[in-house]
């Protein structure tokens, strides 16, 4: 599959407004309990995910990027700060895993640790910003909500990937 | 995109990822008996409040860039009002036991709740 | 491979129900405390029915201080020793009078709980004045447990002028009184504590602190690890005061009427018996650490000094652990 840079600069666009639909959605879900407040399902992972795997690093980051700035938009500094924290370490993970690890790992382990590298990026800003070490009681309860949130994830990716990969074709010149 | 859904390995992603996370609620949930909650801003303690001593209402209103309400009472300690714009501290509910935490970002303000070192101490 | 991933999304569902149910089984204790016994009381109670618990320990404390210890409430078993020259008693007061009259034998008078005159001199809980020598002997003259004698459900005291003062050892009785009443409730694990002497009930070990003689009152010198018991301390510290450069402290010497001055800041006292705790830990201040040591000894009780040079004696150094580095642990 061959695209040029113009057209991968519009499907970049186009899975960026996906990424902060799906992020926005998101944010309508009340609060999980037993979970700390905020905690997510994080389906705009599986933006990041697709753009890791079909497009590329930089794209990948991209995303990631553009969420946290809607982030720092909508809902101020912390939220942007705490969503490009996370998102960027998981689109790294999910670039260095779609990579390296395919051959061992399935779509639902890459994102059972993307999920992971998200809540760990928000967790680590979190304890940068409120300079408190004790968020890290957190971890455990979200570390299993990863797992769920990220298989999820997973099985929809696969899921979806013929629908995205359409979005794809209607860029791509033979 | 041609990768498969499931591999072997993320069987051991997920294995291990369920053992620490059990081991690390064990580790880090001390039964210690005697809460005590300390309420910090920008990582600085302002407040320390001795949950299992704590019956009548208190009001704590920590100084911060946000007007924060903080009520301690019958050996609880909740975010009662904030002015931030998620409010995610207030939903976080009533903390009474060591190793809850309830956070306001915005207000860079955390209530953690550990345990004393000693049931008791004698005088 | 559909199927596996059903399973692993089955499994890690079922990991979360058993986080939300894990966190919600886990046993909280509660807690509640009040003032009684012109004291400030907390307990903690974990169990099933640690509400109704606590209430009813709160009950048990004011009951007891309105039947038995008061020296204010009418009908009280002290008030009636005072006023009356005697009272009825019930068993379990009985057997608690009786314990006292033993200990202070066996502390040849280094506890006296008739030492009421005397303490009435010094009025350490209201507005303290130091006695003349004139005053103090009158006082002296009329205290002793030999003043009182128990028989047959009843008390009775030779000496009119003689008064009891449940002082040093009513706070043990309370505890003695809670801990009955637990051993018949399904309770795991209780901590009490009446003004400073500490139940601890249930399994596994407790950490207690030693309050610092020299420091804040939420400060302790040392832990102890100890399994289930009672834990009393006397110390110097606890009600004084300054008069004409001199200091005095509440802890008397009933052979002189006067504040022990031996040396001792703080002596506390393990021992499954609650009032066998308080009761020695004042007389352990009183005798000096050789006598004391003894004394414990005869009620299977370990002790813990701590004196002005801000040594540590103990003859049980394994369950000390101390944590201010000002303290050590003395050397005999």
């Amino acid at each position: 599959m061959i695209m040029k840079k113009n057209y991968k600069i519009a499907l970049t666009a186009i899975l960026c407004a996906l990424a902060i639909a799906l992020n926005f959605l998101e944010s309508l879900i009340p609060p999980i309990p037993f979970l700390p407040p905020g905690a997510k399902p994080g389906f705009s992972n599986i933006i990041t995910m697709f753009a890791a795997g079909s497009l590329g690093f930089a794209q990948a980051v991209t995303v990631a990027l553009v969420k946290g700035v809607f982030a720092f938009l909508t809902r101020g500094v912390t939220a942007g700060i705490m969503s490009i924290s996370g998102g960027v370490l998981s689109a790294v993970a999910m670039y260095l895993l779609m990579r390296y690890a395919r051959k061992h790992l399935g779509l639902i382990g890459i994102s059972v640790i993307c999920a992971l590298c998200h809540n760990l990026g928000q967790l680590t800003a979190a304890m940068f910003i409120t300079a408190t070490a004790s968020i890290s009681y957190y971890a455990p309860a979200l570390a299993v909500f990863g797992i769920a949130t990220g298989a999820v994830t997973g099985v929809i990716l696969r899921a979806v990937i013929p629908a995205l990969e359409k979005i794809n074709k209607l860029f791509v010149i033979e | 995109m041609k990768i498969k859904l499931f591999k072997k390995g993320d069987i051991i992603v997920i294995a291990a990822v369920i053992a620490a996370a059990i081991l690390l609620t064990f580790i880090g949930k001390s039964d210690a008996a005697m809460p005590v909650a300390e309420i910090s801003v920008d990582g600085k303690t302002v407040e320390t409040v001795n949950l299992y001593s704590v019956k009548e209402k208190i009001v704590i209103t920590p100084y911060s860039e946000y007007n924060i309400k903080i009520i301690a009472q019958n050996g609880e300690i909740w975010f009662e009002h904030s002015d931030c714009t998620d409010k995610l501290c207030v939903s976080a509910g009533k903390l009474s036991k060591s190793g809850d935490v309830a956070v306001c970002l915005p207000a860079k303000t955390v209530i953690t709740v550990s345990g004393s070192d000693v049931d008791a101490v004698v005088y | 491979m559909k199927r596996i991933a059903v399973c692993l999304s089955a499994f890690a569902v079922a990991a979360l129900v058993f986080f939300v149910i894990y966190d919600a089984t886990a046993s909280k204790p509660l807690s509640n405390s009040f003032f009684s016994m012109n004291t400030y009381v907390s307990a903690q109670v974990e169990g099933k029915n640690a509400e109704e618990n606590l209430v009813e320990i709160k009950k048990i404390i004011e009951n007891l201080d309105l039947n038995v210890l008061s020296r204010t409430s009418e009908n009280s078993v002290v008030y009636n020793l005072n006023k009356n020259g005697e009272s009825l008693l019930d068993a379990e007061t009985a057997a608690y009078l009786s314990l006292l009259s033993d200990i202070s034998k066996q502390s040849g008078g280094a506890f006296d709980y008739t030492l009421g005159a005397v303490s009435d001199l010094w009025n350490f809980g209201g507005t303290p004045s130091v006695p003349n020598e004139v005053q103090l002997s009158e006082a002296l003259s009329h205290s002793g447990h030999e003043k009182i004698t128990i028989a047959n459900g009843k008390a009775t005291m030779a000496d009119k002028k003689a008064v009891i003062d449940f002082g040093a050892s009513g706070k043990g009785i309370a505890l003695d009184c809670v801990k009955s009443y637990l051993e018949t409730q399904k309770v795991k694990r209780a901590v009490v504590s009446v003004g400073g002497s500490v139940l601890l009930y249930g399994e596994d070990e407790f950490t207690v602190g030693i309050r610092n003689p020299k420091g804040d009152s939420g400060s302790y010198v040392a832990t102890l690890n100890i399994p289930e018991n009672c834990v009393s301390t006397s110390g110097s510290y606890e009600q004084s005061f300054e008069k004409d450069g001199k200091k005095y402290h509440h802890i008397l010497n009933p052979e002189t009427g006067c504040p022990v001055n031996n040396g001792i800041i703080s002596a506390t006292v393990i021992s499954e018996n609650g009032l066998v705790s308080d009761a020695l830990s004042t007389a352990c201040f009183v005798l000096g650490i050789e006598k004391g040591f003894a004394l414990a000894e005869e009620y299977g009780a370990s002790v813990i000094f701590i004196t002005e040079d801000n040594l540590i004696h103990t003859k049980n150094p394994e369950i000390l652990n101390i944590s201010d580095s000002d303290y050590s642990l003395a050397e005999d």
